[in-house]
């Protein structure tokens, strides 16, 4: 079977457990790639401690964006906000377990983007983040 | 400043320059439907001709759909409407045999890298009375006839619309491509498309889950966007690829159009002289095989 399709990428982007929208929320960033039109939308409840309580996404794309979005999400809940700030590109890849050529790494990299920009509360999303 | 009309289904490259346009010069856009069976609505077309449009620009033929648009109908309608027809034919030159003079098209351009020519050049027709009543765009070079201090004389046609050193390798290229598919006769080219997208087509409309956009096989040329059911065209291409099976996923510059199909991209298998039936029936079995890795 092709590595860059794992069971668990397939399995995350068939059966997402995070897919949705959070209404209220603390935060909420969306942006898209576009070069492949692939969108995602994160929402987040943060408790007065500073911890994730709640993640979702929402939006349309390649399994790979997808199932990084979801892998993403489960990861962060629990986590406090300021270790979020610090994820970065391999924190992700390492979720993902597999290595990217440069194009799909963009499709990877978006829900991080997005994430970030939200945490971070920026107006946009820009490819610095996740560098 | 009076309507230009284009189409639903340009490539970017036929509407990004008239916005670039609207927004210097305030020009009016108007646009021709695509139907759902992926060909352009011409009774809409000739109730927008009432307009009196100064320009009907449109794709020969569609780099999504493969529709082969009615170009001598439709440019005929506009000559009649007192318009000029600049018609897109980087999809149509390639592989259709394609006569400017017997369409009447005012304007024709047309692309090398389409072609197995190299890219960074392409072709633009004009009939002469037109380029000539056109200033030039560019200075410099071989569009100058005679200098002074305070001014110029351009040179005649076409150098006036060629500034500057040539792209010299590539018209070379370019004139090697031409003589290349000469050879083999734009007709053969044609008739070999024709034959491998109708068995594709079948192919394709055999497996449950895929929707194939665009007319029928007689309709159109060599090219078949389609979308599987459940997997995003990006995977549906990269599962392909580590396959050796190259199609192209995405929008493929023509937002638009997959706007008014109401998806965010396909994925698109293209066929030329060199494709064979064996290669369509590679990409269907690569289909099932996506199909059954994403259950």
């Amino acid at each position: 079977m092709d590595d860059l399709y794992r069971e668990v990428i397939i399995e995350h982007y068939k059966n997402p457990s995070y897919r949705g929208k959070l209404d209220p929320h603390d935060i909420s960033f969306a942006d898209n790639n576009p070069l492949c039109g692939d969108h995602i939308q994160i929402d987040l409840r943060v408790g007065i401690d500073g911890l994730v309580t709640d993640a979702r996404f929402d939006g349309h794309g390649c399994a790979i964006s997808q199932a990084s979005a979801d892998l993403l999400l489960e990861s962060i809940i629990g986590k406090p906000v300021e270790e979020v700030k610090q994820l970065n590109k391999q924190d992700l890849l390492d979720l993902l377990g597999i290595d990217l050529g440069p194009v799909r790494l963009k499709c990877a990299l978006l829900s991080l983007k997005v994430l970030k920009a939200g945490v971070y509360g920026l107006g946009e999303a820009s490819d610095s983040l996740v560098e | 400043m009076g309507a230009r009309e284009f189409t639903e289904m340009e490539h970017h490259s036929n509407l990004v320059p008239w916005h670039m346009l609207q927004a210097e010069r305030g020009i009016e856009l108007e646009f021709i439907p695509v139907t759902e069976a992926g060909v352009l609505d011409l009774e809409t077309y000739k109730s927008l001709l009432a307009r009196t449009p100064k320009l009907v620009s449109f794709t020969h033929m569609s780099n999504v759909l493969g529709t082969i648009n009615p170009a001598a109908e439709i440019i005929h309608l506009a000559h009649g409407a007192g318009a000029i027809v600049l018609v897109d034919g980087a999809q149509s030159v390639p592989h259709l045999k394609v006569d400017v003079q017997a369409l009447d098209v005012d304007f024709y351009a047309f692309s090398a890298h389409k072609m197995c020519g190299p890219t960074g050049i392409g072709a633009l027709y004009g009939k002469s009375a037109l380029l000539e009543s056109m200033p030039p765009f560019l200075g410099g070079g071989d569009m100058i006839k005679e200098v002074k201090l305070r001014s110029f004389r351009a040179n005649t046609l076409p150098h006036k619309f060629e500034a500057g050193t040539p792209a010299i390798a590539e018209a070379v290229g370019f004139g090697a491509a031409v003589d290349y598919l000469c050879k083999i006769g734009m007709e053969n080219i044609s008739a070999h498309e024709h034959e491998i997208i109708e068995y594709a087509l079948d192919c394709l409309e055999e497996i449950p889950v895929v929707k194939v956009f665009g007319p029928s096989a007689d309709k159109k040329g060599g090219v078949a966007a389609f979308i599987l059911e459940g997997v995003h065209p990006h995977d549906v291409a990269q599962i392909l690829d580590r396959d050796g099976i190259a199609i192209r996923a995405g929008h493929h510059c023509a937002q638009p159009l997959h706007e008014k199909f109401g998806i965010p991209a396909t994925s698109r298998a293209s066929f030329y002289l060199y494709s064979t039936k064996d290669e369509v029936d590679m990409l269907v079995n690569g289909i099932y095989k996506v199909k059954e890795m994403f259950g």
